[in-house]
């Protein structure tokens, strides 16, 4: 037992597992931290030690980590929140004497599509054309400053894609799949620097564990090197879709379709937190009603237009396996799960969830 | 057990003309959301007229009273029941449903309890054992009944649109949404359960309403220590299962489907009025849209006024309640009888270290 771990974010895909795996291994205590009480419905499957806190509320932090030697920064979030909760995330821990900070970073702060030689001495630049590796620049770098008062130990990890069991990368790709809007560029052949859920929280439990990690950033990533397509293709053979219907060639440009403005402007976001859970629900699923009554009526497996998004090019596209060597060297990390385990598991999770998986047999243990 | 109180006729306290005066016990969520605008609808309709209204956070009671202004709030419960009126309306957190139930029955109101009606049977039966002493009537709030959808499918089934069943498949649920106040609502002590004992009570609700009790049960969940945010119900009913997947954490599409000999019925969770039906040998599938007998298209706070308006005539007129006690008494024997026969759930993505634990977690409940 390690002492007592606060998750911050827990709520999330990455906080939520990382509560799953400490807990069931007895590895720690856990604290997960949440933004609201409704978000603690999936981790009040266990007798846990919970709080609600605000990531950017100083005074709400400082009272959830008391009693924490260590706290796991796993908040996800728009620009704007990544970047406001680096201090008080910081200064808190520092008010209760948190001894170690690991911050969840993510390697997208090289960009999506880094080029070769890119580890982690490689220049940060906050002028990417993607807000959030610009906010995850800017947060990595307030932490930083931060943390010169040697008040609270320091570790960032910069993981790849982050997938498994409630991923976007999981199953929000099952539900596009399903939906007709999944789409992989020039076939997904380009590098998916991908990192198993599980592999990141092994290395949060090295970057708590090793001493010598005190103020290092590492990336993080799966042992194989794997293609899109290697990480796309389990899920669509467990669902019985064809890959190479999906391929698509990469667009010229990205310019915001009327859909995705509509979705991310302020209006539509104070719609969709307004309205009342039947009504989202009728919404939603009037929309879903829409959409397949338009394929059937074209007859097409897909969409008419699939929307391509600029960090998907990219991210389809990219040629560099980017290095875990350091975190190999200092932390002693490696992949504690082969991508082949990863992608049973992940199959295994869309089954629970109730897609229709080739063997759909979620059944009792 | 008797439920006499649910069926007998009631001496009307009130004048014809007169709106039946109500108190309210409970200002959370469900209030907030659809109790508050329902009852704000009957008033301007002079059915009912809202006395009081109770919560032991003033704050929360304000929020409701400005939707309801010419409702007091009572400083306590007890306040609530001495105010003047022949009807509460219990909507407080589950722990307290079946002692504030009994209370109101005792001073004199019946009764209209949001579900579940009590966190377990033997509250269940406290409850409509003081309804039958008292002489007063206990509705439970299974809204859901009161869709002109789900009616319709009643009646599809009873007169045999899609022929034998042959298998019923119901997902429901995503991240959990619910605008809870604080963390305790996920402790068995508070809720009596997690997302069986939440929307599970009203979709096994269905179920019995639409194909009577089951015969066999089979139940699974992923409780470790707490309570369930994913469970697998299936029930053997006669010649088909019915399989039902709860959840509380991942979102796929919320549809109930029922297979028949001749064809299919699709309903969308909490789709009012509309269901698909598609009828072997036809290339058309149909959305149809019903109502009830009155004609008027109903939304989700509808079946709110509904629910009350049919305790209203209940209590003026003797008519049956739609949806009596004792419905609300044997869900909670039907998810009882689920956690009775707990199974862990395959998790499949648990790592070997996790599975040497997990049993252990799973014997604990919160």
């Amino acid at each position: 037992m390690t002492g007592t771990v606060a998750v911050l974010g827990a709520n999330g895909f990455i906080g939520c597992r990382t509560v799953e795996l400490l807990q069931l291994s007895g590895w720690a205590n856990v604290r997960p931290i949440v933004r609201r009480p409704d978000t603690l419905a999936s981790l009040s499957r266990f007798a846990i030690d919970a709080m609600v806190a605000d990531a950017r509320d100083l005074q709400a932090l400082t009272a959830a980590f008391a009693g924490c030697q260590y706290v796991v920064h796993a908040v996800a979030g728009d620009a704007r929140t990544i970047v406001d909760a680096i201090e008080p995330v910081y200064r808190a821990a520092a008010a209760a004497g948190v001894l170690r900070l690991i911050y969840l970073s993510s390697a997208s702060v090289h960009g999506q599509s880094p080029p070769p030689g890119t580890d982690e001495t490689s220049a940060l630049h906050d002028d990417q054309t993607i807000e959030y590796n610009n906010a995850k620049v800017h947060a990595e770098r307030r932490l930083g400053q931060l943390s010169r008062d040697g008040a609270v130990q320091v570790v960032v990890l910069r993981p790849g894609i982050v997938f498994g069991p409630r991923s976007r990368w999981t199953g929000g790709f099952a539900d596009e799949l399903i939906d007709g809007s999944a789409y992989l560029v020039d076939g997904g052949r380009g590098i998916c620097n991908s990192a198993y859920v599980d592999n990141v929280i092994h290395a949060i439990k090295l970057a708590i564990e090793v001493p010598e990690a005190s103020g290092r950033t590492y990336l993080i990533g799966d042992l194989e090197e794997i293609s899109w397509a290697d990480l796309c293709r389990p899920i669509a053979e467990a669902l019985g879709f064809d890959l190479a219907t999906i391929s698509i060639s990469a667009p010229l440009s990205f310019a915001p379709s009327w859909k995705q403005r509509l979705k991310e402007s302020e209006g539509y976001r104070w719609l969709a937190r307004s309205l009342p859970r039947p009504v989202r629900s009728g919404l939603k699923a009037g929309h879903a009603e829409w959409r397949k009554a338009g394929r059937n009526a074209t007859g097409a497996t897909m969409a008419p237009t699939v929307m391509v998004s600029e960090e998907r090019a990219l991210l389809h596209q990219c040629q560099t396996k980017l290095p875990w060597r350091k975190a190999e060297h200092e932390l002693g990390y490696q992949p504690a799960v082969s991508f082949e385990e990863a992608c049973r598991r992940s199959v295994g999770w869309l089954t629970f969830a109730g897609y229709p998986t080739c063997g759909n047999g979620a059944g009792e243990r | 057990m008797s439920i006499l109180a649910e069926t007998e006729q009631q001496p009307a306290g009130h004048r014809e003309d007169e709106p039946v005066r109500l108190v309210l016990a409970g200002c959370g969520a469900v209030t907030k959301l659809y109790y508050a605008e329902a009852l704000s609808r009957l008033q301007s309709r002079g059915q009912v007229a809202v006395a009081g209204i109770f919560d032991p956070e003033a704050k929360q009671a304000a929020l409701v009273q400005a939707l309801l202004p010419s409702a007091k709030v009572a400083a306590s419960f007890e306040s609530l029941l001495a105010m003047d009126a022949g009807i509460a309306i219990i909507a407080s957190p589950p722990r307290y449903h079946a002692d504030q139930s009994i209370q109101a029955l005792e001073a004199g109101m019946h009764v209209l309890c949001e579900k579940p009606m009590a966190t377990n049977c033997s509250e269940a039966d406290r409850t409509l054992a003081a309804a039958a002493a008292n002489n007063l009537l206990v509705a439970t709030g299974l809204v859901r009944r009161q869709f002109p959808a789900t009616r319709s499918i009643k009646a599809m089934l009873e007169g045999g649109l899609i022929g034998r069943l042959r298998s019923v498949s119901c997902f429901e649920g995503g991240f959990f949404q619910w605008p809870v106040a604080s963390m305790s609502y996920f402790s068995f002590s508070e809720s009596g359960g997690g997302v069986l004992q939440d929307i599970g009570t009203h979709c096994l609700d269905l179920l019995t309403w639409w194909f009577g009790e089951p015969d066999e049960i089979h139940y699974a969940d992923d409780a470790m220590g707490g309570v369930e945010a994913n469970c697998l119900v299936r029930l053997r009913f006669g010649g088909f299962d019915a399989t039902v997947r709860l959840s509380r954490d991942w979102a796929r599409p919320n549809l109930y489907r029922l297979e028949g000999e001749r064809g299919s019925i699709s309903w969308t969770v909490n789709e009012t009025e509309t269901v698909e039906v598609a009828l072997n040998g036809s290339r058309t599938t149909g959305f149809a849209s019903f109502t009830n007998a009155d004609g008027r298209s109903r939304d989700f706070v509808d079946a709110f006024c509904d629910q009350i308006s049919g305790l209203v005539d209940a209590v003026r007129n003797g008519a049956p309640l739609s949806v009596p006690a004792s419905a609300g008494r044997n869900v909670l024997d039907l998810v009882e009888g689920c956690y009775a026969r707990r199974k862990l759930m395959d998790m499949p993505w648990l790592g070997p270290e996790e599975l040497l634990h997990i049993t252990a977690c799973a014997g604990i409940r919160q």
